[in-house]
């Protein structure tokens, strides 16, 4: 609503309209408060619970004993659980992770996300060069194709693809993670629209130059695009950090070529290890876990969040 | 010294740039453009055939070739099999048979159900909030950026991460942080159980397919506002306020102006956020699937448990469309057919939607 | 270097094969070192004949030489041209010293002869297009002849069957291959005669590229002469001194070859020239910023810096001062007349602004629709219009045209005779007359051009009069020296006499 002068017949009707401003502005700040509130809360039991030690945190979900969460009961020993090799079963006894340790989950997302990231980055640059600069017959026909692509639902391929990773013997291997998902026809044209925001003029500027097509796009394209291509990095980097549905598909056992390396990715591991747990004194430790993945999105929300926040609005997609 | 004629011709000993001649580089022989196109989409069109154009045709045939079974040799390529199932003489018929199949599964049709209940009840509620949050972020001044980095941070969470929380937050136990809540702020004096499908105490209540149905629809909703906020949000900032300020002149009041001005402006983000919501709803199966911490053998698939459900049936309250698909792509060997075929249910069933919402959103949607 | 252009024709082919002549069969010549405005509303062509002149567009038809080297097929990057664009086309990423020195990383030195290399490589390329295209165009020439057949006996079967509709369509198709069989019969023979041609250059090229390898081993040779006599004078024995200068005179030989051979330009070369480029168009404090940190007149500096970077033979502006504001617009024509003299450059610009070519070129080549009206000096052409349209379009404000007429030999106004001194040959017939506002005399008595005033500005220097004349359409505009106004102000009518006017057939061209 804008801001403008309004004029009153008398006292009393301007002080009636400001009292009704007053109480709107109180009404809208609560509103928002409350959800602000309700979307908070879930980090404030994340912090609470992964700092208070284990057994007062047991105590406290017990019976609501607010005094298990005072400082003196912080510290790091549910994040060293975390890390170590053993846990705590169902039944109250300890047992060994197995090769499924944190760790391991760390490596892996973080092969995935870089070696799926490169993959799509490529392609997505390449393809974008192409239909953004490059005159070809059949272009206008084959974009349209890819953009009929984006409104199949995943679920379909997820079906096929499914049964040719089993054919082609790639369960539990990197291959099956980092490929399969390989382009984002998204990126690609997200990308196709910044790369046709270059003026024209550039090329042929170029052109005289002496610089051609390829020359072109690695000196001149890339490097203004620039903005664009790290929002992709790390909307897709986010994306192979949060995957779930497809790693517990085809990844859900050890590496094919190292049986004592678990597969298991970031969401996978957490869920795998804590998801059916349900011994109480492990809870204060599985918020510690579900805070150290949640950790490293955190901190690159607080240092990109400008490019995240500008990626998601113009191409709307969530990694 | 008898001067030489090239010691008088200028010989020079200091290198001039200025002074040499430049001549460009030769390039090697270049490619004509239509070349450099194709080469350059060489790996993006790999990706794509394998991986996406192949699945959907593949798809297509799981549905509605009968009685699919999975055979070694050509293995999983359905086009394989059938070109050489069709040399080795055996005859594929095109049929509904996997489609009956799927709907005469029982646990299926109630997963229809799930997905819709959840869908009808989800959906808007999310919207509505959404709306009326980004209208309001709209039109503060103070604290407007803080505000907003809180309401955009769920999309940076990891969806299990969060379930695992929205778990223990539930949990039955009193110091479960929502029985906390309850107790301290609304005097609920016994906690309540809203997902455990045994009891604490004994006497004490069992979840039930409501309560369990809250918590999913409270994760959904938290998951969901972000981009949804997002996007109205820059809806909104591209309506002019002329609008608004000729409408103050004309008398109107503040809801008179959201519901006749600037709802209708929206309606295009509206329409985007909810055809793509509904959708999206459709599809959920890690929205349901993560606040249940499931059964040692069934990590992946539980969705609850109720009385109401046999026991063969256990971990199937809240099953959603999806999560009985790739349930049935994992353990059921011979499960292409089904799921392909529940899959294009599934599909028409989003078809449908999206086309009704089109089709109502013609007079109601200004551009 | 200078640059001839001969029978330059661009065709442009829009959908449903429309055409489109842009440029059509242009010749003129551009002596070494002037600055050459094209002059001409918008879709005259011009900018379509400087990108040509670039080697971004290709010629359908006609040829252009850069000094003796046909260029017409040459890729832009290797003709040796600098281009500067109306919105200055600077790299954004890059500093300005980058954008300078972007162009300098394709080229390199000359070397040993790799001017004449070029040249040879490029007069061999231009026989092969040159034959590919004659190929091509014999077998169009045969698909046309084969076509029409076909659509004669067509059209004759429809003719039979009384077939309206079809008649229309075959007709039409006739008709085009009936151009297309025309436009192939024209073009085989000149390129065949390009052909031996450039058979010609490439002779030519091998002879040059011959002789400076000659000379090169020559002045091996001769260093080699001096190495052995310094090798002597050692072995002899020879006076310190003596030797001290043989040895020079060794170091600077040896040097010279190493200078000739040089190829590669290292980054100190590049670091200087775009120094060098920076100060020539003043703008050398700004070498470490980025473009978008610059105004458009320093942005417009870069271009033309950049585009002066690889030492060019020709450099074209595209409407360099259009996306200036006005002040900034008279300060940078005057640093163009500035840097294309020090550097003595030749220089095509284009422009639709006759005022900024008459202020800056040494020559104006005024184009409408595709066509050349004129080629002179400014003053010339502002001078001696060689028809209407050109009398029109210089000169500001523009010149007033009347109906007039040409009876008995007699130059008549509104019946009344005007021009008292001329004879005029020729049938009686009407005629334009036109006028430029300066060239009013205002008459206290006795004016042959009555005007009625609708109104006069003052500003300053001049009076404009507004007013028409009777019997004639248009309203004129004439400027009278601001002494002269009290005759004039509060007038309602004036009277005039042209003191210089011009007479145009009613076609356009002007009659002496």
């Amino acid at each position: 609503m804008a801001e403008h002068a309004t004029y009153f017949a008398d006292e009393k009707s301007r002080k009636a309209y400001l009292a009704k401003q007053i109480v709107l502005k109180v009404l809208v700040y609560l509103f928002l408060t409350i959800f602000a509130l309700f979307l908070v809360a879930p980090f404030v039991l994340m912090v609470v619970g992964s700092f208070v030690n284990a057994e007062n945190f047991y105590q406290f979900s017990e019976n609501a004993d607010f005094k298990q969460l005072g400082f003196q009961n912080w510290g790091f020993s549910n994040y060293k659980e975390v890390f170590n090799d053993t846990y705590i079963d169902n039944f109250g006894n300890i047992q060994p992770k197995k090769g499924n340790n944190f760790g391991v989950f760390f490596l892996n997302t973080f092969i995935v996300a870089i070696g799926s990231t490169t993959v799509t980055v490529v392609t997505a640059v390449l393809a974008a060069f192409a239909f953004a600069r490059l005159q070809f017959k059949g272009r206008e026909a084959l974009f349209a194709l890819l953009l009929a692509t984006m409104m199949i639902p995943g679920e379909m391929m997820v079906i096929t693809n499914f049964m040719v990773v089993r054919k082609l013997q790639w369960t539990n291997t990197f291959a099956a993670l980092i490929l399969v998902h390989g382009v984002s026809v998204f990126y690609v044209f997200y990308l196709r629209q910044t790369f046709q925001q270059i003026p024209n003029e550039l090329y042929l500027a170029a052109k005289v130059d002496g610089v051609g097509d390829l020359g072109y796009l690695w000196k001149v394209m890339i490097p203004i695009a620039m903005p664009t291509i790290t929002t992709i990095i790390i909307l897709s980097m986010m994306g192979s950090w949060n995957s779930y549905v497809w790693p517990n598909l085809v990844a859900s056992g050890s590496w094919r070529l190292n049986s004592k390396h678990s597969m298991l990715l970031v969401s996978n591991g957490l869920r795998s290890l804590f998801g059916q747990n349900t011994s109480g004194t492990m809870e204060a430790i599985k918020i510690a876990g579900a805070m150290v993945i949640s950790l490293p999105l955190f901190l690159v929300f607080i240092f990109f969040r400008k490019y995240i926040m500008r990626g998601v609005s113009r191409s709307g997609i969530k990694g | 010294m008898v001067a030489t004629e090239n010691s008088i011709q200028g010989t020079e000993t200091v290198f001039d740039p200025m002074k040499a001649k430049l001549i460009s580089k030769r390039r090697r022989v270049s490619l004509p453009q239509w070349a450099v196109a194709w080469l350059v989409l060489i790996p993006a069109l790999i990706f794509i055939s394998m991986f996406m154009l192949y699945p959907i045709i593949n798809t297509f045939l799981y549905a509605f070739i009968q009685n699919f079974k999975y055979e070694k040799g050509a293995g999983s390529f359905a086009l394989g099999q059938f070109f050489t199932g069709i040399s080795r003489g055996k005859v594929f018929t095109f049929g509904l048979s996997n489609f009956k199949l799927a709907l005469s599964n029982e646990t299926f049709i109630y997963s229809i159900g799930n997905t819709a209940i959840l869908v009808i009840v989800e959906v808007p509620l999310t919207i509505t909030v959404s709306l009326l949050i980004a209208t309001f972020l709209n039109n503060i001044k103070v604290l407007k950026g803080f505000y907003q980095t809180i309401f955009f941070l769920p999309y940076v969470t990891n969806t299990i991460a969060l379930g695992l929380i929205f778990n223990l937050a539930f949990s039955y136990s009193p110091g479960g942080f929502i029985n906390v809540f309850l107790n301290k702020v609304f005097g609920v004096k016994d906690p309540i159980n809203w997902l455990q499908s045994d009891a604490y105490k004994p006497g004490m209540m069992v979840s039930t397919k409501f309560t369990q149905g809250v918590v999913i629809v409270l994760y959904s909703l938290w998951n969901g506002i972000a981009f949804k906020i997002l996007v109205f949000m820059s809806g909104l900032a591209t309506i002019d306020s002329q609008y608004y300020n000729a409408a103050k002149i004309d008398g109107a009041s503040n809801f008179t102006i959201w519901r006749r001005i600037t709802l209708p402006l929206l309606s295009p983000q509206i329409l985007y956020i909810t055809i793509t919501s509904f959708i999206g709803a459709f599809k959920m199966y890690t929205g349901v699937m993560a606040v249940y911490q499931g059964a040692e053998s069934n990590q992946s698939y539980y969705f609850g448990s109720i009385p109401e459900l046999p026991a063969d049936r256990d971990g199937e309250a809240w099953i959603p469309i999806v999560g009985w698909i790739y349930r049935e792509l994992e353990h059921n060997y011979d499960a292409p057919g089904i799921a392909s075929a529940a899959s294009l249910i599934l599909l028409a069933i989003i078809m449908v939607i999206t086309a009704a919402q089109f089709a109502v959103s013609k007079k109601r949607v200004h551009y | 270097m200078d640059v001839r252009i001969e029978n330059l024709t661009k065709t442009f082919v829009g959908k449903k094969g429309v055409e489109t002549t842009a440029v059509n069969k242009m010749s003129f010549k551009i002596p070494d070192g002037k600055l050459v405005g094209l002059l001409g509303p918008s879709g005259c062509g011009k900018s379509t004949t400087l990108y040509m002149i670039a080697g971004l567009h290709k010629p359908t038809d006609g040829h252009i030489w850069f000094g003796d080297e046909d260029v017409t097929n040459v890729p832009p990057e290797n003709r040796g041209i600098g281009l500067v664009f109306q919105n200055y086309a600077l790299y954004p990423h890059l500093s300005v010293r980058q954008n300078i020195e972007f162009p300098l990383d394709n080229v390199r030195f000359t070397g040993r002869c790799g001017e004449e290399k070029n040249r040879l490589i490029d007069a061999r390329a231009d026989v092969k297009t040159s034959e590919k295209e004659l190929a091509k165009a014999t077998r169009d020439l045969a698909k046309a002849e084969k076509e029409i057949v076909s659509f004669e006996a067509k059209l004759e079967k429809a003719k039979e069957n009384n077939d309206q509709k079809a008649i229309e369509v075959v007709e039409e198709k006739l008709n085009s291959a009936k151009t297309r069989k025309k436009i192939s019969e024209e073009r085989i023979p000149s390129l065949q005669e390009h052909i031996e041609y450039a058979k010609k250059e490439v002779e030519k090229a091998e002879v040059a590229l011959e002789k400076k390898l000659e000379e090169y081993n020559k002045k091996v040779e001769s260093l080699n002469e001096e190495k052995t006599k310094l090798g002597e004078m050692l072995k002899a024995g020879k006076d310190e001194k003596e030797v001290a200068k043989q040895r020079e005179l060794v170091a600077k030989k040896q040097t010279e070859i190493e200078n000739i051979n040089r190829i590669k330009l290292s980054k100190a070369d590049k670091d200087a020239i775009a120094l060098e480029m920076a100060k020539v168009v003043d703008i050398d404090q700004f070498l470490d910023r980025k473009p978008k940190e610059l105004s458009g007149g320093q942005q417009q500096r870069v271009a033309i810096a950049r585009a002066l970077a690889k030492r060019p033979r020709v450099l074209l502006l595209d409407e360099p001062l259009s996306n200036l504001d006005a002040r900034l617009r008279l300060q940078t024509r005057e640093e163009i007349k500035r840097i294309q003299r020090e550097t003595g450059i030749t220089t095509v610009f284009v422009t639709h602004d006759q005022e900024e070519a008459m202020s800056i070129s040494d020559f104006i080549v005024v184009m409408k629709l595709g066509v050349i009206q004129q080629i002179d000096e400014p003053q010339k052409v502002y001078e001696e219009p060689a028809n209407l349209f050109v009398a029109k379009f210089l000169g500001s404000p523009a010149i007033n045209v009347f109906d007039g007429e040409l009876k008995g030999g007699k130059l008549l106004l509104n019946g009344e005779e005007i021009d008292k001194d001329s004879a005029y040959k020729g049938e009686d017939r009407p005629v334009k007359i036109a006028v430029r506002p300066e060239s009013f005399v205002f008459a206290a008595k006795g004016g042959n051009i009555p005007v009625t005033v609708t109104t006069v500005e003052q500003i300053g220097r001049d009076i404009t009069v507004n007013g028409y004349v009777k019997g004639q359409d248009n309203h004129i505009k004439a400027i009278i020296p601001s002494e002269l106004r009290n005759g004039i102000l509060g007038k309602a009518e004036v009277s005039f006499t042209a003191k210089r006017l011009y007479v145009f057939e009613e076609t356009g061209e002007r009659i002496k």
